[in-house]
């Protein structure tokens, strides 16, 4: 009997398998005779093992079929793991989704379609109204960029503490206890920086614009308003929990607890909830895709692509989405998704007009670990309260300087 | 505790370690085996795997048993100096636990063994729903179980470290035997760049050799994570530039910042022979973003003196073949490099059924030109007719000199016919040929030849046979006066066609 193995992300955090499952309840149903393998994996997992596969046509175990941010699609068609999905469906069509996402979905040649996408994030930055009354903030008005942020925080930090001390201005969206190329992207950007040049050819993260950027969003982090992590080790209890005011986000609030205390406690702060948009001026956000692939040398191709096709596009879809906190992957659907939520409607709608992706350039995949490693260097200096600005220039310069090499070796 | 419960924790244990020791491939299935049995002795709504990057200092979540199920989930935490995870996981405290926001229990997960230990990371227990804490037999009982799974890491990890690198030295091996076989030293080059990017688990690997003049480190051939090669010959580095790194590398000068920066993911590694810098190698992880192992860096070393002993030996061997297979005055290939060239092309058409002709070439009257004029003139008149048959022929024709003044020249996939058409337009350029001497007549010699052609196969089927009917066909051509071509066919075999040329 066939196995199909499907390696996934952990879109759900711990119920990720159960709530896949759920999903694709009715597909495999009507798919008798097939079954099912679903891994979660992390990203820097899905990554080195997709590498280990590449190197090693031996490895095991391998899968069927991928979930990858689309910015991996063109670093992993280039080296050959990916599997053209027009050679499986000659009448795809990516008319469906936006242009920008569309780009996502190809190869280094720009034609051939190697991964469709599953569901998008889009940053805007959530608040508690109840916080933020109690600090004197009005989210209209201060939160509409970095510095009104940064006061804001200050003021939080000042006037806003729960009984326990636990409570603080801000929660650090990064599942890890770092600071990604993705946290810091709209930052940038807000600061008129970039991490590459227009043609995609050189980093340009040795400009001044670039490092203001960077420098603003570790200002949170330094300031004691954002911390990593809380003293267990665990992940310090976030905005949706009550134990912060503040926290960028991409996905939507999380749905409530079936019932007890916990239910009517997350009801409380659903009711406080608002957002804004990203508050680095422009509002210009990032949005991320998450996106499926098949790998080239899967022998059930066939099999493979029709599940891909039921996730991607079937009526389904969305229903995952909304099942994962997650927007859909098209404009509509977005749009309908986010009617069952008035209070932060508007700015999800605002960020999605102006919203960004990263450039599909060619070797993304691997430019975002050498910008993240960076990060990771910056989050030590920051733990070991070394962090000064000249640190960070050097990062960056080196930081760029690899990104430039690799750009200089992949366009070869 | 009690006599009970200590007695059944014992059992358990070594239930444990024998089921542990099964055969497990590596790092990855022990870890999934190991938890799966940990969690049918904890009660515990998840038991997570942390493992310790030391340059880091952090800890990792490798892998999570939650429900039944094994889960990759992100989290990592910073440890500082102070903080009690740090002291759990350097053995200076037995465990750690928190009861909020559930409970949690910590426990090592270290290697000893006599007075070595090694710090490898945490087991975390953690009671989401029940939020009842861990009593202290279910502390020390995961302590232990913690501690037994860490000596079959630690096994696992070192029996797999030692089996890469034993594979490697194989295959370094093999390398080294396979390019020493080599017959030519590019072909060479490729098999070892292949291999060692395969063998290594690189993304890339590029050879950059010093040119005979040593000012310059040129590129010479790159391959990439799917084994395709690719010439470098676009890339040249001065080898006094300051500022290159390649350059300094060479000149023996420490890393730079950037060099430290990268070193985990391109490692450069300069190829010497006696103390002589021949060629750099380099070899890079910059897509995967992949730590390179600092014992493959290790062994990529010590295997860089065979590659540079090997690159050497195959260009001086190269130098060698190149001076024994050309004339030296005329540039053109000797006759026994022809007479093997031309013994592979009669196999290859004997295949093919292709055509294939061959022109004997003489300059007329030469001697007269030595008489007259002396030998000196007579070498620059071979030579420049080496320059002008280099410069006339295809690509696939071979040309040799046969002895004194005669050429010959083999022209695959040609027929009698396109053979007299080529040998025309070459003899035309033969007669172009000016060597200015002041002493003669005209101030300059002057040339001409003469030109027989035989085609395979119905001149002759063998080497012999066929330099034999083009010998004919050149005197033929004497005969009638010298300067023109003659195919030995339409000249003598009585065949018609217009391969035939009269002598003017």
């Amino acid at each position: 009997m066939r196995e199909l193995q499907i390696w996934v992300l952990p879109n759900n955090g711990y119920a990720t398998v159960p709530t896949m499952r759920d999903h694709l309840y009715r597909f495999r149903r009507e798919q008798p005779g097939g079954r099912l393998g679903i891994w979660v994996r992390t990203e820097e997992s899905m990554w080195r093992h997709l590498f280990r596969i590449l190197k090693n046509p031996r490895q095991e175990p391998r899968p069927d079929i991928v979930q990858i941010p689309s910015h991996w699609t063109a670093t992993l068609a280039r080296l050959g793991v990916l599997q053209d999905l027009g050679s499986l469906d000659p009448a795809l069509d990516l008319g469906r989704w936006p242009a920008a996402l569309r780009d996502h979905c190809r190869g280094g040649d720009g034609r051939l379609v190697y991964s469709l996408p599953w569901w998008i994030g889009l940053r805007v930055l959530y608040y508690r109204r109840d916080a933020l009354l109690r600090a004197g903030i009005d989210p209209a008005v201060d939160l509409k960029d970095w510095d009104g942020l940064k006061t804001a925080c200050r003021r939080l930090a000042e006037r806003w503490k729960s009984t326990t001390g636990r409570t603080h201005p801000m929660a650090n969206p990064n599942p890890r206890e770092s600071v990604s190329m993705r946290d810091v992207a709209p930052c940038l950007w807000g600061r008129g920086g970039d991490f590459f040049s227009s043609d995609g050819t050189r980093s340009l993260l040795q400009r001044e614009a670039s490092l203001r950027g960077v420098a603003d969003y570790f200002d949170l982090v330094r300031n004691g308003w954002m911390p990593l992590k809380g003293p267990s080790g665990l992940a310090p209890r976030d905005l949706f929990d009550g134990s912060c005011a503040l926290q960028i986000s991409g996905r939507l609030p999380r749905a409530l607890p079936k019932r007890g205390a916990a239910r009517r406690s997350a009801e409380k702060t659903h009711r406080e909830l608002g957002a804004v948009p990203y508050p680095n001026g422009g509002g210009r956000t990032l949005l991320t895709s998450q996106n499926l692939a098949i790998l080239a040398d899967s022998e059930h191709q066939r099999e493979a692509y029709s599940l891909v096709r039921e996730l991607a596009l079937g009526d389904s879809s969305a229903a995952y989405a909304a099942a994962i906190g997650a927007l859909p992957t098209s404009v509509r659907s977005a749009r309908e998704a986010l009617r069952a939520y008035p209070s932060i409607e508007r700015a999800f709608m605002s960020g999605l007009e102006r919203a960004r992706m990263f450039p599909p350039l060619n070797s993304l995949g691997a430019l975002e670990k050498v910008f993240d490693r960076s990060m990771d260097h910056l989050v030590q200096e920051v733990v070991a309260d070394r962090l000064d600005e000249r640190l960070m220039r050097e990062e960056l310069i080196h930081a760029g300087a690899e990104i430039d090499t690799i750009l200089s070796l992949s366009c070869k | 505790m009690s006599q009970k419960t200590s007695s059944r924790i014992r059992e358990s244990l070594y239930d444990f370690h024998k089921e542990l020791n099964h055969d497990i491939a590596g790092e990855d299935e022990m870890l999934a085996r190991g938890l799966r049995l940990i969690g049918e002795r904890v009660k515990a709504d998840r038991i997570g795997v942390f493992l310790l990057t030391p340059r880091r200092r952090e800890l990792s979540l490798q892998v999570t048993l939650h429900s039944g199920l094994l889960l990759e989930m992100v989290e990592e935490i910073h440890l500082t100096e102070e903080s009690g995870l740090w002291k759990l996981v350097h053995g200076r405290k037995k465990l750690q636990s928190y009861s909020s926001p559930h409970a949690l229990l910590y426990v090592p997960l270290r290697w000893t063994s006599g007075g070595d230990e090694a710090a490898l990371g945490a087991l975390r227990f953690e009671r989401v729903g029940s939020r009842k804490p861990f009593s202290a037999a279910e502390r020390e009982f995961a302590r232990l179980l913690s501690a037994e799974l860490a000596q079959n890491l630690y096994r696992a990890r070192v029996g797999q470290a030692r089996q890469r690198q034993l594979k490697r030295l194989e295959a370094l091996t093999d390398l080294a035997a396979v390019f020493a076989s080599s017959l030519r030293v590019e072909d060479g080059l490729k098999l070892i760049l292949q291999g060692i990017v395969h063998h290594f688990d690189l993304d890339r690997a590029r050879l950059y050799l010093v040119d005979r003049e040593q000012k310059n480190l040129r590129g010479e051939l790159s391959v990439d994570v799917r084994g395709t090669a690719r010439a470098l010959r676009e890339e040249m580095v001065p080898l006094g530039d300051e500022n290159h790194r390649f350059a300094r590398i060479l000149r023996g000068e420490a890393p730079d910042a950037m060099m430290k920066h990268y070193e985990e993911r391109v490692v450069h590694v300069p190829l010497a022979v006696q103390g002589q810098k021949i060629g750099l190698l380099v070899v890079d992880n910059l897509i995967s973003q992949e730590a390179i192992q600092g014992e493959d860096i290790g062994l990529l070393r010590s295997f860089a003196g065979q590659i540079a002993l090997a690159v050497d030996n195959g260009r001086l061997f190269e130098e060698v073949q190149a001076l024994s297979l050309y004339d030296s005055l005329t540039g053109l290939p000797v006759r026994r490099y022809f007479n093997q060239r031309f013994q592979e092309e009669l196999y290859r058409v004997e295949r093919s059924r292709e055509p294939l002709s061959v022109a004997m070439i003489d300059i007329d009257f030469f001697k007269g030109i030595n008489d007259s004029f002396g030998h000196q003139i007579g070498d620059e008149a071979l030579k420049l007719l080496g320059v002008v048959i280099n410069n006339r022929l295809r690509k696939i024709d071979f040309p040799a000199r046969f002895g004194g003044d005669e050429v010959l020249i083999l022209l695959p996939q040609t027929n009698a016919e396109d053979a007299a058409m080529i040998m025309d337009r070459l003899l035309n350029d033969i007669r172009e040929i000016r060597i200015p001497v002041p002493f003669a007549r005209e101030g300059e010699v002057r040339m001409s030849a003469s030109i027989g052609i035989a085609s395979y196969p119905e001149d002759g089927r063998t080497a012999k046979e066929l330099i034999a009917r083009a010998d004919e066909a050149l005197y033929w051509v004497k005969s009638k006066g010298r300067d023109a071509v003659a195919a030995y066919g339409a000249a003598i075999g009585g065949r018609s066609g217009p391969g035939r040329k009269e002598a003017s």
